[in-house]
């Protein structure tokens, strides 16, 4: 199959398209429909990791035609390390979220389907798309699904979430829009009049250090409200306290990437000089989103905004491993994406299958349920040691990464980051305790019907995949290795001296990663 | 005294489409007159006088006419097909609302083809007195189309003072002419484009007082800030799809008669404040029509300021003329009359007292009574805010990308942070259609097959020019480029 | 080339100067009495008979616009006539002709309009 990308990327919208004419009243059929689709498309995404070369650093599967030749703009599409294994999420993801919400979506069932899958391919294509328009146009095309999930099947104070939501993000990618014309324009002027948007031709654009600044202050506000970085993440505690199970799921699980992936894709390559001059300061918020997250979490009453906050905690690691660039807290930063992805996605599934049963998500109105629901408890546990990082499964690994990558090149706010690590074990661990174990308090937790089969369907890979990571974690790493080489390669052009040798040498250093990705790097 | 030369050869197919346009009208007023109890049948023989007009293009002589007063090229035959379309949606979405309203009759869609007919002549006219006319031509449709509710006081208000206003307009449109007949010596715009080339011309005040009271005429048919006041009232007031209309496609008429004065004057540009002049105007209006526009709850009211803040960036695009200005000018009218067009047609088929404001709350819900009309409104809105995949996105794009290439980037940046605010208003038309329920005894929506085509023809356009724009890009830059080539 | 103005000035003060002298005139040679008959609308001597804010019907409006929008369109035929023999050479002649033929068809519609739209009958 030559167009691989392509067809995983619209399947799940012309799966979307039919079922608009389906008859309301068919309610099985039109949840069939979308789950099937949406299997069907994570089966074909597992083609492309099949057809992914190892060792190959730029992007694979390349499909390419032109889109609007005026423009320079061009359809294509590709994979490279960066960007597969969170496709690969994301094509998790969905059939998750639609076997989660089976039972849990009552209100407009086929809307809800279509905005689900319309939503995959908006986000599969901002993570496929080489070209920087296109990938702008699928980065802004995720926001209008969102922004229905949370508005129309949202709780209770939905709209302000929602519109909350949507006005952050945009005002952050209209300036981001404002400086990819301006950085079209330019290369266009230095390529002698033929204009082009594709994402490698953009980066040998030569700009001055004033314009490089400003471009990199449009970029990275947009990226940073998405991720979101400390100041910027009002818009997210509502945004998830308010969405249905499954929009929090793809939310937290998928679209914060979208961020990290912008500042790995874009920002780092594009505007080397400015990021390594800003750097200290992303670093210092990122470490201050990791305490602060976990502070706020830790007091949380409410359990689906404790993980919302513990999500603004997480994120900042990524943020920290790109912005310390080397290779360990790269590769351990796009790990942890993933981890998150899976960790959350879970805590967030597990957090709506209890709201579903008793309505309520306060803390104090639970306590004991271990001894009603055993099957529930386990799986809470083990997606909640998975996000604190117990080692042996995925989180500890993304995170190590990150910390002792970043260490080498900003020892002082590394350990300040640390500390988040153990922040995450209180606040998780106090919430385990308070709900799970301990006497009964409540009387109506006394007959609550345990983990139903689908919602077990659901967490399954998500846990295989925890594991997985967990124990070999080389499976993903070696694939991206030789793209966050690349990416440091052309970061290093702009790098002092002696900050290229730690760069370099990192791979050769101790630890964790040093034995995969010797392996990786000597095969 | 000889006037043969005022007809040059193939005269008669230069004028073709406005022949067909006016022979239609004349025509619908007599059906009309003759068969009164077939007028329901007025509203598709106008689409398909529409339609012959559409397809007359074909036989267009491209070249000058009338000794030098009226140009026919590429790109007057792309603002053709602008006009034409919104005639083709208005005439569709008038069919049912008249219907409805009872005040059915030839003579409405025979006021909007002259109205038309007016608009080409803008478009085309190479003298400042042939666009004129042409404006007046327009200006006089739209005084009787607005006022066609004569029952209605609002109806009669919005007419009035929309008389009162365009007749103003015109008298400063005029006074600038005269100022610049006498200094340049004429009016047509090739000789003037030939004295203002000539590099020994100074720029008297007498010169920029002129300018200033033309922008003031132009900008008052714009609904340019800060001439913009009487936009929402004739709006509100109008019959609704006369009010999608006139946001629309006088603007698009307006807006290529305006290129080609800059054109003209394209050469002594550079040594005066002219530009900046418009560029405040541009700010002006982007500002005030997209802060004001948060505070409406009347749709229509709503869709007047956002108009104003759309005209706000289709003027940055003209601070600086060259090929892709007027490319993205062509395509921006073209999405606009699309985009808003569909959303006036939802609100026409609000079935409530017309003199009753049509605020949000008659859209509560709307989406699960009504899918496809709420679908439309939606793909509208978004469209309206730039996002992609829609023609909104591509459109605001190009006109974006047009400044910052002429670098007026901080004009541009103006822009985006406005249009940030707009998205606020915008998302809250799809906040009442989706997350609102809908009240007892709400609004219903009562819309024909002609209207529900109208709409199908908007939300196919706006993807389709969302999605694959490149014919369309083509056209209008090789348009473009031979209205420039000279 | 100024003095060839001089006759008009001269005019314009004598106009100026007569209306002030024969109403100042008035206003100092004639005598003043205010009574309520001189105070009505008309001073003809003659009593009201009805409110002079009284509205008339529409069709006086709707014919004398008609009027006008006929006669003045009537009036465009003068200068075409005037010129039409010395106008026309050649296809000139022919071109004048037919514009006036498009004119007066233009015209012949909107006269059948009105006719058919009953907008002449008094009823």
């Amino acid at each position: 199959m030559t167009n691989l990308l392509s067809i995983v990327l619209w399947l799940p919208l012309l799966a979307a398209l039919p079922l608009a004419l389906f008859p309301r009243r068919a309610d099985a059929a039109i949840k069939g429909w979308g789950l099937f689709f949406s299997l069907v498309t994570f089966l074909l995404s597992l083609k492309i990791v099949l057809g992914f070369q190892e060792g190959i650093a730029g992007f694979q599967l390349i499909e390419s035609v032109p889109w609007i030749p005026q423009w320079g703009i061009r359809y294509s599409l590709g994979v490279d390390g960066i960007s597969l294994w969170l496709v690969m999420l994301t094509t998790l993801l969905t059939p998750v979220v639609l076997l989660a919400s089976w039972n849990s979506i009552h209100k407009h069932p086929k809307e809800y389907i279509i905005a689900m899958l319309v939503m995959e391919t908006a986000m599969i294509g901002a993570f496929l798309a080489t070209d920087v328009m296109l990938f702008y146009s699928f980065f802004e095309l995720t926001l209008i699904p969102m922004y229905l999930i949370i508005g129309v099947w949202g709780g209770a104070n939905r709209v302000y979430a929602a519109i909350k939501f949507f006005i952050f993000t945009i005002a952050g990618s209209l300036l981001m829009l404002l400086g990819i014309i301006y950085l079209g324009a330019l290369h266009a002027r230095q390529s002698g009049g033929v204009p082009s948007f594709a994402v490698q031709d953009l980066y040998g654009t030569a700009l001055s250090p004033t314009v490089s600044t400003l471009l990199f202050i449009a970029f990275t506000l947009a990226f940073a409200i998405k991720v979101p970085l400390f100041p910027l993440h009002t818009w997210l505690p509502d945004a998830h306290v308010e969405a249905p199970t499954g929009g929090s799921i793809l939310l937290a699980g998928v679209m914060l990437k979208l961020g990290t992936y912008g500042f790995l894709r874009f920002v780092l390559p594009y505007f080397p000089k400015a990021s390594l001059d800003y750097a200290p300061i992303l670093i210092a918020l990122a470490v201050i989103g990791i305490v602060y997250g976990a502070l706020v979490a830790w007091v949380q009453p409410d359990m689906k905004k404790l993980v919302a906050y513990s999500s603004v905690s997480h994120l900042g690691f990524c943020v920290l491993g790109i912005f310390a660039m080397t290779q360990a807290s790269i590769e351990g930063s796009i790990l942890q994406m993933v981890n998150h992805g899976l960790s959350t996605g879970a805590l967030f599934l597990l957090v709506g299958v209890i709201y579903e049963r008793r309505h309520t998500r306060l803390l104090a109105d639970y306590g004991g349920i271990a001894k009603t629901m055993p099957l529930y408890a386990v799986c809470f546990v083990i997606a909640m040691l998975s996000s604190v990082g117990l080692p042996g499964l995925n989180g500890f690994v993304g995170e190590f990464l990150i910390l002792s990558g970043s260490f080498r090149t900003y020892p002082g706010w590394t350990t300040v980051a640390a500390t988040g690590v153990i922040l995450a074990a209180i606040y998780l661990l106090w919430l385990v305790q308070r709900v799970f174990f301990g006497p009964i308090t409540n009387e109506e937790n006394r007959h609550i019907p345990d983990i139903a089969w689908n919602e077990l369907l659901a967490l399954a890979p998500l846990f295989v995949f925890i594991v997985w990571i967990g124990v070999h974690p080389n499976t993903f790493l070696r694939k991206m290795t030789p793209s966050v080489e690349q990416l440091l390669a052309q970061m290093s052009n702009e790098k002092p001296q002696e900050k290229v040798m730690t760069a370099s040498s990192s791979t050769k250093d101790s630890g964790l990663r040093t034995q995969d990705s010797r392996k990786a790097v000597s095969r | 005294m000889n006037l043969t030369p005022l007809l040059e050869a193939h005269w008669i197919n230069a004028i073709l489409p406005e022949l067909v346009l006016c022979i239609g009208g004349m025509f619908l007023i007599l059906f009309d007159a003759f068969a009164p109890k077939a007028r329901s049948l007025t509203g598709p023989i106008a689409v398909v006088i529409f339609i012959l007009c559409a397809w007359s293009q074909r036989f267009v002589a491209v070249g000058t006419f009338f000794g030098g007063t009226y140009e026919v090229g590429g790109i007057t035959r792309v603002f053709d097909i602008t006009f034409v379309l919104a005639g083709i949606l208005c005439t569709l979405l008038s069919a049912d609302y008249l219907e409805r309203e009872g005040i059915t009759g030839g003579e409405f869609y025979a006021l909007l083809m002259w109205g038309t007919v007016g608009m080409m002549m803008m478009a085309k006219g190479l003298d400042l007195l042939i666009i004129i006319l042409g404006l007046e031509l327009l200006s006089i449709c739209i005084f009787v189309l607005l006022g066609f509710q004569r029952r209605l006081p609002v109806s009669n208000e919005a007419s009035l003072k929309y008389f009162l206003m365009g007749a103003f307009a015109t008298g400063f449109i005029l006074y600038g002419t005269a100022l610049f007949y006498g200094a340049t010596e004429s009016t047509n715009i090739n000789v003037m484009a030939r004295w203002f080339a000539n590099p020994d011309v100074t720029i008297t005040p007498l010169l920029t007082v002129a300018f200033v009271l033309l922008m003031a005429g132009f900008g008052f048919k714009l609904a340019l800030a800060p001439f913009h006041p009487w936009a929402p009232d004739v709006y509100q007031g109008a019959p609704t799809p006369v009010a999608g209309w006139l946001s629309v496609a006088p603007k698009a008429a307006t807006l290529i008669a305006l290129i080609r004065i800059f054109h003209a004057m394209g050469p002594v540009l550079p040594q005066t404040k002219w530009m900046t002049i418009v560029a405040w105007l541009a700010v002006l209006s982007m500002i005030i029509g997209n802060s004001v526009a948060i505070a409406q709850r009347d749709l229509k009211r709503m869709l007047a300021y956002s108009g104003i803040a759309q005209v706000g960036y289709m003027t940055i695009a003209m601070l600086t003329i060259n090929e892709d200005a007027v490319a993205s000018i062509a395509i921006y009218t073209i999405v606009y009359a699309l985009m808003n067009l569909g959303a006036f047609g939802v609100i026409s088929m609000l079935a409530k007292n017309q003199n009753d404001p049509q605020t949000l709350d008659d859209i509560a819900g709307l989406g699960w009574r009504r899918p496809f009309h709420a679908l439309a409104l939606a793909v509208c809105m978004f469209s309206l805010s730039g996002l992609p995949p829609t023609g909104g996105f591509v459109s605001k794009f190009y006109i974006f990308r047009t400044a910052v290439q002429s670098g007026h980037t901080g004009i541009a940046l103006i822009g985006i942070i406005t249009s940030i605010a707009s998205v606020y208003y915008y998302l809250r038309v799809v906040y009442y259609l989706y997350m609102k329920e809908s009240a007892e005894g709400q609004t219903r929506i009562d819309g024909g097959i002609f209207a529900t085509g109208a709409l199908a023809i908007s939300i196919i356009g706006i993807f389709l020019i969302g999605i694959w724009p490149t014919p369309l890009f083509h056209a209008a830059s090789y348009a473009a480029h031979l209205l420039l080539a000279r | 080339m100024t003095h060839t103005f001089i006759p008009v000035l001269i005019m314009l003060i004598v106009a100026l100067g007569v209306g002030v002298v024969i109403l100042s005139l008035n206003r100092v040679v004639g005598r003043h009495q205010r009574n309520p008959s001189k105070a009505a609308p008309y001073e003809s001597g003659v009593p009201l008979l009805d409110t002079n804010r009284k509205r008339v019907n529409v069709r006086f409006y709707q014919i004398a616009m008609l009027f006008i929008l006929f006669d003045i369109e009537a009036a465009f035929l003068y200068p075409w006539a005037v010129i039409y023999r010395d106008a026309s050479h050649g296809n000139a002649g022919m071109f004048l002709f037919g514009e006036m033929l498009v004119f007066i068809l233009l015209l012949g519609v909107g006269y059948v309009y009105v006719w058919k739209k009953k907008a002449f009958d008094w009823k």
